[in-house]
């Protein structure tokens, strides 16, 4: 026995407990379980339906009587797959050839009216006990173990489905048909055993052991399982297999290592997106095979990372006010004095001039508003009016932006804006113009790039030369756009020349201009 | 994942709490204990139908209370009712919390459709139905009837002996766990299998560097009861 393949969590259970538990597992294997059941009292049906001459009573009490032989291929099933190993519906004769044994004919017989058939069956087909072995057995295992109750209870859940099903049909068989289609005769389901009606009461008790039989079966399984746990401690068992030492624990006692709890989800969503807030101010993963050295965090990075999180989309406070009734106010119970009387007549008065005003107003301006759409209506003239949609200013540090082509330009530019004391604008035209010439060698970077992105789609383009320049060089910018870290003029003067060095190398004369993130190009 | 009727629940605290929900059939057993707890009851008040109208008035408000605030009442003050409580049930909220008042009226009112068309057949097939044995009351007001936590039966372990034999290092919380679990147990476990056990326990673990070889037999069960006095004393004392 394989217990560590167990498809249960063993602990000790009380029997209630353990009948629980095998209400789970029979809502977790119903399908495989209930078809297994009509493929063995299918045919038991229609053998029977000659045998008792086609009396539904007698049909149905051999049915009924046979109840042991469908549910022991349930139970075989059930100990099979208990432990890992399930097999199809489509060997369902073989199931059942390994389950009709004789250990089950007592229980077609003698033995058929015992509450604790769902115990002591699964007890005799799986351990193959006989005589004074198999009884006390039976003892030992069925000592507390509530299978009678089982049994009684399962029973009552057939009688209520049963007569649910039969209910639900009458309830739902419209009064005042013609004679003949008119209402289902209860009377004659229960009693009148050569009528239709009670054909079909039947048939629904049939289909209501045959939903409640695999919920027996485990459930008489799971007992068997927990009084052995309870006997054998198998739960104990697995856990000593499990209990070589965590090496890497030093101290078991504040329980640092816990294997086999359970990792909490929203513990793992709050960590995953404080993970995801740090990581927009890092920088991407390096392409190439020289790892870079990671940044540092610095105090502004911190700040920025506070000021994004204090943001309202992670977290609102919400003001509302409700009314509340809180008694009467003892000053309206005094007497109205006249003056008060005055005061609210002239309101009155008020408010009904107020109110005339009002309407005068509405009408004035529902004329002009008329007047003004009768002298502006003309069919689509809206969309012409409208105004032009101006283009969105383009950002200035923008990824996708054309840059100048020209080298020797560039740099001087660059040159110029680190003379004037502006570092931020020098690297962002340096890394501009990387993408640019990153275009023209053609390679095409699509809208909304990140900078890690763009470098991974260089790394794999061929003809862009050796890449290190430009990682360096996306390295600092990223530092300085996110991070506020900004190089001093000798480092971006040591990138422009790293620079041109790549552009030089790597750009022949006279190739087309493309401009990076340009869609246009028609490929 | 292994099976299993115990639902966790995270407490604030990043403490697990676990609920064992309770199936159909301890449920069933007491629901027909409050159902002939409320028949007793009216049984006894059938005396006042001597009083004609009057008291057939009297008895048909009994019946109204009985069938409708018997539950809430129960539930509310004691966390479940007398049948459920003989069964070891209580009702409490999906997390866990004590059940209350607006909860406990909403999966009672709606008693009436789970109880269509007979005894109760759309709550049992709702219970077989559902993962956490819910009938549509439970859905609707948000509850779980979960067994009530048992208090731990057997012998306590490091009350018998005095000292204890340190436990190797690093050992897992669950091993822990079930070697202390062990002491508690091992009077309802047969003697042979204390010896299985306790030898599956010292084969698992790593020989100690110096010292007597691996325990056997009846020697082995003494030191890992050993282990779980010292386990138990570290715990429990200084």
């Amino acid at each position: 026995m394989d217990l560590d393949r167990m498809s249960v969590v063993l602990r000790p259970r009380g029997p209630w407990e353990g009948i629980d538990l095998g209400f789970a597992l029979g809502r977790a294997w119903f399908p495989t379980l209930w078809g297994l059941w009509w493929c063995s009292a299918l045919p038991v049906g229609l053998l029977a339906l000659p045998l008792c001459g086609a009396r539904a009573d007698w049909w149905l009490l051999l049915l009924w009587w046979f109840k042991p032989l469908y549910e022991a291929p349930l139970i075989w099933w059930i100990s099979r797959s208990l432990f890992g190993e399930r097999s199809p519906l489509g060997r369902a004769w073989q199931l059942q050839r390994a389950a009709w044994t004789r250990h089950l004919l007592p229980y077609l017989l003698w033995r058929r009216l015992a509450a604790r058939r769902s115990l002591n069956l699964t007890i005799g087909l799986l351990e193959g006990l006989d005589g004074a072995a198999l009884r006390q057995r039976r003892r030992v295992l069925g000592d507390g173990a509530g299978a009678a109750w089982l049994t009684l209870i399962c029973y009552h859940f057939e009688a209520i489905l049963w007569g649910g099903l039969l209910l639900t049909l009458v309830y739902l068989i419209p009064t005042g048909l013609p004679e003949g289609l008119a209402g289902l005769d209860l009377g004659a389901a229960l009693t009148d055993s050569q009528s239709w009606p009670y054909w079909l009461s039947g048939g629904f008790y049939l289909l209501a052991c045959s939903v409640i039989a695999p919920f027996y079966c485990c459930a008489g399984f799971a007992l068997y399982i927990g009084r052995r746990t309870e006997l054998e401690a198998w739960d104990l068992e697995l856990a000593f297999r499990r209990a070589a030492p965590d090496a890497t624990a030093g101290a078991p006692e504040k329980g640092a290592a816990r294997p086999g709890r359970r990792g909490s989800p929203r513990t793992a969503v709050s960590a995953g997106l404080l993970c995801a807030a740090v990581l927009a101010a890092w920088p991407g993963p390096p392409v190439g095979a020289d790892p870079l050295p990671p940044l540092p965090a610095p105090a502004p990075a911190r700040a920025l990372i506070a000021e994004v999180l204090a943001d309202a989309d992670f977290g609102r406070t919400r003001t509302e006010s409700v009314w509340t009734y809180i008694g009467p106010d003892e000053e309206t119970a005094a007497p109205d004095p006249t003056w008060l009387k005055d005061l609210a007549d002239f309101a009155v008065f008020l408010g009904r001039l107020v109110k005339g005003l009002l309407v005068v107003l509405a009408v004035i301006a529902v004329a002009l508003l008329i007047r003004r759409i009768l002298r502006d209506w003309q069919p689509g003239a809206w969309r012409r009016r409208r105004p032009a949609r101006r283009p969105a200013p383009a950002a200035p540090e923008s990824l996708g932006a054309d840059a100048d082509p020209d080298a020797a330009g560039l740099a001087r530019a660059v040159r110029a804006r680190l003379a004037a004391g502006d570092p931020r604008g020098a690297l962002a035209l340096l890394y501009r113009g990387s993408i640019g010439h990153l275009g023209r060698r053609g390679l095409r970077i699509p809208d909304g790039a990140t900078e890690g992105e763009c470098l991974r789609l260089a790394a794999g383009h061929p003809g862009t030369g050796d890449l290190a320049p430009l990682r360096h060089l996306t390295r600092d910018w990223q530092a300085l756009a996110y991070a506020q870290q900004a190089p001093d003029p000798e480092r971006i003067a040591a990138r422009l020349d790293d620079w041109l060095r790549w552009t030089g190398s790597a750009a022949p004369a006279g190739e087309p201009r493309v401009p990076a993130g340009s869609d246009a190009d028609g490929r | 994942m292994p099976l299993d009727t115990i639902r966790l629940n995270e407490t604030p605290e990043g403490v697990d709490l676990g609920l064992r929900v309770a199936g159909p059939a301890p449920r069933a057993l007491a629901l027909a204990a409050d159902g002939a707890i409320r028949l007793v009851i009216l049984l006894a008040l059938s005396p006042l139908s001597a009083l004609s109208g009057l008291g057939l008035g009297l008895n048909l408000i009994a019946v109204f209370l009985l069938e409708w605030l018997y539950p809430v009442t129960f539930e509310v003050l004691y966390g479940a009712t007398p049948g459920k409580r003989a069964m070891g049930l209580l009702v409490v909220h999906d997390d866990g919390t004590p059940v209350g008042l607006s909860a406990s009226l909403i999966r009672n009112l709606l008693r009436v459709v789970d109880f269509f068309p007979l005894f109760y057949g759309v709550g049992l097939v709702c219970t077989l139905v559902d993962r956490d044995f819910r009938r549509l009351g439970d859905l609707a007001a948000g509850t779980l009837v979960v067994h009530a936590q048992r208090r731990s039966t057997g012998a306590r372990a490091g009350r018998t002996h005095a000292g204890g034999t340190p436990a190797p290092p690093g050992l897992p919380i669950a091993t822990q766990q079930a070697i202390l679990a062990f002491c508690e147990r091992a009077r309802r476990l047969s003697g042979a299998r204390r010896i299985e056990l306790a030898e599956t326990l010292l084969a698992h673990l790593p020989s100690p560097a110096t010292g007597p070889a691996r325990a056997r037999g009846w020697a082995a069960v003494e030191q890992v009861e050993g282990y779980g006095t010292w386990l138990a004393s570290g715990r429990a004392g200084d």
